[in-house]
């Protein structure tokens, strides 16, 4: 109904429709993965398969607490109501409001932080959110996660262990849950005296990287074979964890115990090898 | 008190009869296009001199300056306007229109709007004279430069917080959509195509309670100058108005904000600018409350500072001693020179036209869904 209604011009009512009849109705995947968030984590990434109704959208968004009952209660104002899309409208990044998760800040002083330790909550995208062309998300709309202790320790790639998964696939083991959004950022993998970093597909699931790498052909990507040789990941300072504390600085500073900080400015490298039984093996931490 | 000086001082030129020697918008553009703009996205509008629009359009992560041939004179609204969205669709020939901005043109008095149409979120660019009759600006026959913000290591900044003209450049405030940085740009005069923007700060910063040092994004700003410096002030998400201090600043500079006044959680600015009245100025802002209003129905609400407060730079009166505002004391002299401003109570987007005459955007369905807004000119207490 809403769709007839929306859809303004018939010409292009019946160019949308036949896209539709061919099975490919808007989704929405919910990012970060994991199911247990820091109890200061600061945003979700919502991708939508297609862009999005915008201007008003904060309408459409919840955050419930999820009691041990199963009943549900709405977290009063959790959200920066501010529209934050990646270019092509297909993105958009939903904070908690930074002012509530921030210690110290008036807003975490009188309403305390959106989240508590030791609760679970839903995100929930409602069903009125439309794409830009009047259509309906289908699927999943609502990302259930528990909260775990607050995160204050800022990511170490000193660290970190490496794995190689399968012949396309190498697993970072960062132990701690990074930005998915800042990893594909900020992390490159070259082999080594190359300049060129490597296409890589990024994914990221708790306290793990997975690193695909591919090439462009005319079709597409095809993954390629982590084949045999020395290589090296490069980190670069602003690689931020789910709370938002980067290899440059924590989220919060505390002046009072670092009065004199001074922020990392440079990449960390990492080399790894490949040898010939194909065993990823980490060569500089 | 210092001499405080507002940069922005293109209504009171106008007033005085200045306006007519102010230069045409076009000599602030070089080689300009003359035709065939396109807008990716509509985002938020201000004005310079001259008719000189400034348009972000975080689709394609740059600003547009575009000369509009609208320089005056002065011709007010003369009567509100009623559900303008519903105004706006009937001039674009649609259904339904959203408001994403409005600013009105100091030396004309016309009311310009960034509106998307919808569905599609096709942006569109109208003007309101006096009489309230909207005109869409066609946007191919426009002169214009597009700028685009710099990419900074590996990314764009595309989301404008806000934009305004000060000391002959254009300033932009822009968030990075994934991470919690806010970059300050300055382009300078004359404007032209690419990217010719430097960061005035790589990130800005505020100090909450002495102990914490956290990045904030600045949601709301005017240019300033102080004593010779230059200035931005802007407002936070979490409501301190803090001042950054921007002249003779390498490129790529971190900067600190300052607090001097906190205005009380649980607020959004939006809208900023002075004014004076009965021998008394004013730092003026509105905002959008998180929490229930205690002075009336509406989340969109303003609270005005006298302007003598942004003069705090001792320790003893900055940050954590900043200068607080009473929540409940609105008005009177318990009030201490922070006020509740009631006249606009409801105003979404406030633009200013000439001292204590502003244009607003006004809610008309208090806790409805907030799709319908009258349009109305305001003179400030």
């Amino acid at each position: 109904m809403s769709f007839v209604k929306s859809c303004l011009i018939g010409l292009l009512c019946l160019s949308v429709s036949a896209v539709r009849s061919s099975n490919s109705r808007p989704e929405l995947r919910i990012e970060p993965l994991a199911e247990t968030l820091p109890a200061n984590f600061l945003k979700f990434y919502l991708h939508f398969s297609e862009p999005m109704e915008r201007g008003d959208v904060f309408r459409y968004l919840r955050l419930v607490k999820v009691k041990a009952d199963g009943s549900e209660e709405e977290v009063v104002e959790p959200f920066r109501e501010v529209e934050l899309w990646g270019a092509d409208f297909k993105t958009l990044t939903l904070w908690l409001h930074p002012g509530r998760q921030k210690p110290g800040v008036n807003l975490n002083v009188d309403l305390g932080p959106v989240l508590e330790e030791g609760e679970s909550y839903r995100l929930i995208v409602s069903a009125e959110w439309k794409t830009e062309l009047g259509w309906p998300v289908t699927g999943s709309r609502s990302k259930k996660f528990s909260v775990g202790p607050v995160d204050t320790q800022q990511p170490n790639p000193g660290k970190w262990g490496i794995e190689r998964l399968s012949a396309v696939e190498l697993v970072l083991m960062t132990g701690d849950f990074l930005d998915p959004a800042s990893v594909r950022k900020r992390i490159e993998v070259r082999r080594e005296l190359r300049e060129d970093p490597l296409p890589t597909v990024v994914t990221v699931s708790e306290d793990r990287v997975f690193l695909k790498f591919m090439t462009m052909v005319p079709s597409g990507t095809v993954l390629e074979r982590w084949y045999p040789g020395a290589y090296r990941i490069s980190i670069y300072p602003e690689l931020e964890d789910l709370a938002g504390n980067s290899l440059s600085r924590p989220f919060n500073l505390n002046l009072e115990e670092n009065p004199n900080f001074v922020e990392k400015t440079d990449p960390v490298v990492v080399s790894f090898t490949i040898n010939e039984d194909l065993d990823a093996i980490l060569t500089t931490p | 008190m210092k001499a405080l000086i507002l940069i922005l001082a293109l209504s009171g030129l106008a007033m005085m009869g200045i306006a007519k020697e102010t230069p045409s918008a076009s000599s602030y553009l070089k080689s300009p296009e003359k035709s065939g703009l396109v807008l990716k996205s509509a985002g938020k509008i201000s004005f310079g001199p001259a008719g000189l629009l400034l348009v972000s359009d975080p689709g394609a992560a740059s600003v547009v300056a575009i000369d509009t041939g609208d320089v005056g004179p002065v011709v007010p609204l003369s009567a509100k306007v009623e559900n303008v969205e519903q105004v706006l669709a009937a001039a674009l020939g649609t259904e339904v229109v959203l408001v994403v901005d409005m600013a009105v043109n100091p030396v004309s008095g016309k009311i310009y709007f960034s509106a998307n149409v919808q569905p599609g979120n096709k942006p569109h660019l109208v003007s309101m004279d006096s009489r309230g009759a909207l005109a869409k600006l066609e946007m191919d026959s426009l002169s214009y430069v597009r700028m685009t913000l710099p990419t900074g290591e590996n990314e764009k900044l595309r989301n404008v917080t806000d934009l305004a003209w000060g000391k002959d450049s254009v300033i932009v405030a822009g968030q990075s959509s994934e991470e919690f940085a806010n970059k300050i740009f300055q382009i300078p005069a004359p404007l032209e195509h690419g990217v010719n923007a430097h960061f005035l700060s790589a990130e800005t910063y505020h100090v909450a309670h002495r102990k914490w040092e956290t990045k904030a994004p600045i949601q709301s700003f005017i240019p300033w100058e102080e004593d010779g410096d230059f200035y931005i002030v802007g407002a936070f998400a979490c409501t301190p108005i803090a001042k950054f201090p921007i002249s003779d600043l390498e490129s790529g500079t971190k900067i600190k904000g300052t607090s001097v006044v906190e205005l009380g959680s649980g607020n959004r600015p939006r809208d900023m600018f002075v004014y004076e009245k009965n021998g008394e100025e004013w730092l003026i802002t509105n905002t959008q409350r998180f929490k229930p209003n205690l002075f009336g129905p509406s989340k969109y609400w303003a609270a005005r500072v006298k302007l003598g407060y942004l003069d705090a730079d001792e320790p003893d009166e900055t940050n954590e001693n900043a200068a607080r505002r009473d929540a409940k004391i609105p008005n009177g002299p318990d009030a201490k020179g922070m006020e509740v401003v009631e006249e606009l109570f409801g105003a979404v987007i406030v633009s200013q036209l000439e001292n204590e005459k502003v244009v607003v955007l006004r809610e008309t369905d208090i806790g409805g869904e907030g799709k319908v807004h009258n349009v109305e000119l305001v003179t400030l207490p």
